[in-house]
């Protein structure tokens, strides 16, 4: 890992927790979805900084296809604590699988790929990003989802203008629902000032221990 | 009453958050471990009243632990504190003979109440 941000063992392991806190309650809503137990992995985190997102991703997200679902989030609209974009990175979904998990009956078109990509980057975003807003008490908001990339190969997402932060953390979730495990990547990208903002956050959670 | 206590979780800021608000002078033997096998290999040696054990980890995870307990009729009592927050998790932990399920971020209201529930104070 080449990070270049200092993260020390202690904030890396407080922010995995914390990560994986919002990756339970993410499990517990997809459970809702599907109406079946949801085996949660222990999520990995990573923390990139910019210069080395690109070769970062392209080790981290060895898939073929991937599609892509972007949503900005923010403390406050004005002078915000932290603020960024966070994308839901899936890999190789088998869209066919996911459409009888959700129990939807019609065929599955591109438009209903859609519908299931923003349904489920919506569940996985929104419960990741309100667990960790709960544990560094914060409330995030969130600008609505869009998608930047449906079956595309990684090196047209990574060419992409929208990746211009400073750093990135990148969380890897796996999921498996019964013979059937998903996996996505949650990229929260977020300019210096709020990755150091979270991360005297941790220094203080840190000292409260 | 003095217990030894064990706690079981691959998170650094999880142990000492759990450690942090166990009732003074409660426990007179406390050891932390990082994964299930770990666990089991403390849990053969040395004589532990109560575990914690977080169900997602490396190595070995909390499900595995409470099967391999169970096979091996080790009747250790242990309270499982996780962030899988889906109701069959706590089923299926009770059912793997866990005493109770609390879920993660642990609260200390959380955690008197489960101890209390138990008589385990």
């Amino acid at each position: 890992m080449n990070s270049g941000l200092n993260f020390t063992e202690d904030q890396r392991d407080y922010l995995q927790e914390i990560c994986n806190i919002g990756m339970g309650q993410a499990g517990q809503s997809l459970s809702v979805l599907f109406e079946q137990y949801v085996t949660l992995s222990v999520p990995s985190i990573e923390i990139i900084s910019a210069i080395n997102l690109v070769p970062t991703l392209k080790r981290l997200i060895p898939a073929e296809k991937i599609s892509a679902v972007r949503q900005g989030f923010y403390t406050h609209v004005t002078d915000p604590n932290i603020c960024g974009e966070s994308i839901t990175i899936f890999s190789n979904t088998d869209f066919e699988q996911l459409a009888q998990l959700i129990d939807l009956d019609e065929e599955v078109t591109f438009e209903v790929e859609q519908e299931i990509l923003l349904e489920i980057s919506n569940i996985i975003n929104g419960a990741c990003l309100s667990g960790i807003a709960e544990q560094i008490s914060e409330r995030f908001f969130s600008t609505p989802p869009s998608i930047i990339g449906q079956s595309i190969i990684i090196d047209n997402l990574l060419n992409k203008e929208h990746l211009m932060w400073d750093h990135a953390l990148s969380i890897k979730i796996q999921y498996s629902v019964d013979k059937y495990s998903f996996q996505c990547d949650l990229l929260l990208l977020m300019p210096d000032s709020s990755v150091k903002y979270l991360q005297n956050v941790l220094n203080r959670l840190a000292g409260e221990l | 009453m003095t217990i030894s206590i064990l706690i079981c979780d691959d998170s650094n800021m999880a142990r000492k958050q759990l450690k942090r608000i166990l009732p003074q002078g409660w426990a007179d033997n406390l050891l932390l471990v990082k994964n299930g096998q770990e666990a089991l290999d403390v849990l053969c040696t040395v004589k532990i009243d109560l575990l914690f054990l977080d169900l997602t980890m490396p190595v070995l995870d909390g499900f595995s632990v409470l099967k391999i307990m169970q096979a091996q009729a080790m009747n250790i009592n242990t309270i499982v504190i996780s962030a899988d927050i889906q109701s069959e998790a706590k089923k299926m932990v009770e059912a793997a003979g866990a005493l109770d399920f609390i879920r993660k971020p642990i609260s200390e209201d959380a955690l008197i109440q489960v101890l209390n529930k138990h008589n385990l104070l």
